[in-house]
């Protein structure tokens, strides 16, 4: 029979691992580039229903609270051949903005045809969303895990 | 009664009777169901299926550097069965069709610009356009629309390195060049499908034209690809017209 102090050092053991696993919640802490983050309300309210609208089973793998001014600098940036203008650039620079990353199978979303001899497109499988200071939901992006990093708005 | 006063093999007792009528019913009723069901199974249509598949009308010339796509369609009246009608309408989910075209940008099909119709349930219509980059949609703009529409003239173009997205002549969107640009090396113009029982008629995508080198509009009408097969929705085919692909979903071409 197991020792009462033995049991409680399991128990605690338990308790820890299913935190690192985010055990029920489908959702864990992360680090992104570097920055420890936690999971942001927005990203487990207002962005995860909006993730949901498309998948049912989304679920929210990173969360990044930055601001309108580092994510518009980091959308305009990012690439090399394109300069895009960010839609939250009208917006207030230093307004708090969440960017949150979820996994799932998101189909339905614009892709082009596979060039000849490839295999089919899959459906995209990670989305970033972007949820401002007052509640207002973007869908920033959508691709692979392989594609589609869990980042903050640094630039490469 | 007692239970025990019957021997288990003897013809005549209560319970043997009853087992025997009661399988009759029973035969009965399971003859009826599955007529029933069978009838069923043969007048229902097929059921929807998520699927994913084109018909379209692309350049087969790789040596150019293409930096514009035309063609000139309406948006068609496509039934789609019942689904959402989400906030972004590109979000996905639910059953949805595109009238689209695009200018690929490398050989691996994974940088392309965009600009469409989508059709989802209802009134849900939009005109959409953005641009994906290493295998990641970029979405920057939708508005509503109306269907059926006359012929509209679509246009993805660049000029001094930036790109233009213009519906009927007005200027939906600019994307500006960034250190480089993008030149195409392939455009497509046609139907994308999401959905097995979704109706898009039978419609004419015409004056299908490019640009090369930012130079003039110039006529192509050289490959094509799409999905067919006895277990595919789509038709196309190139229509007497020069320069026109039709293309359709669960309808002939």
């Amino acid at each position: 029979m197991l020792s009462r102090e033995l049991m409680i050092r399991l128990g605690a053991v338990a308790i820890t691992a299913c935190l690192a696993l985010a055990c029920g919640s489908g959702a864990a802490a992360v680090h992104v580039r570097g920055v420890q983050t936690v999971d942001q309300p927005e990203c487990l309210n207002t962005g995860l229903a909006f993730a949901r609208i498309s998948d049912a089973g989304a679920s929210l793998v990173a969360s990044v609270p930055t601001t309108v001014g580092e994510f518009v600098h980091w959308e305009e940036n990012r690439s090399k051949s394109v300069r895009p203008s960010s839609p939250q650039r009208g917006r207030v620079s230093g307004e708090r903005l969440v960017m949150c990353y979820y996994d799932g199978t998101f189909a339905g979303m614009p892709m082009p045809p596979a060039p000849p001899n490839a295999a089919p497109r899959l459906p995209y499988d990670r989305i970033l969303v972007a949820v401002m200071n007052d509640g207002t939901v973007r869908l920033v992006s959508a691709g692979y895990r392989g594609s589609l990093p869990a980042t903050g708005p640094v630039l490469p | 009664m007692a239970l025990s006063q019957y021997r288990v093999d003897d013809p005549g007792r209560p319970s043997s009777r009853l087992t025997t009528a009661a399988r009759s019913v029973l035969a009965r009723v399971l003859a009826a169901v599955l007529v029933v069901a069978a009838l069923l199974t043969f007048a229902q249509p097929a059921s929807a299926v998520q699927i994913h598949q084109y018909s379209v009308a692309k350049t087969n010339f790789w040596a150019y550097e293409q930096t514009g796509v035309m063609t000139v369609r309406p948006d068609a009246d496509i039934s789609v069965p019942a689904g959402v009608c989400p906030p972004d309408p590109t979000q996905g989910g639910g059953p949805v069709a595109y009238q689209t075209q695009w200018v690929i940008t490398n050989e691996t099909a994974t940088n392309w610009l965009e600009m469409g119709t989508l059709h989802r349930s209802g009134s849900c219509d939009y005109h959409f356009w953005g641009y994906g980059e290493n295998d990641v949609w970029n979405p920057y703009g939708w508005e509503p629309v109306s269907v059926p529409s006359g012929p509209l003239y679509f246009q993805i173009y660049r000029v001094g390195g930036n790109w233009n997205f213009d519906i009927q002549g007005v200027d939906k969107w600019n994307l500006a060049q960034g250190a480089s640009t993008w030149a195409g090396i392939r455009v497509e113009v046609g139907l994308e499908t999401w959905e097995s029982t979704i109706v898009a008629p039978a419609t004419d995508y015409t004056n299908l034209s490019l640009t090369r080198a930012e130079g003039p509009w110039i006529a192509w009408d050289s490959g094509y690809t799409f999905d067919s097969g006895p277990t595919s929705p789509m038709c196309g085919r190139w229509n007497p017209l020069p320069s026109a692909w039709r293309a359709g979903e669960n309808t002939s071409c």
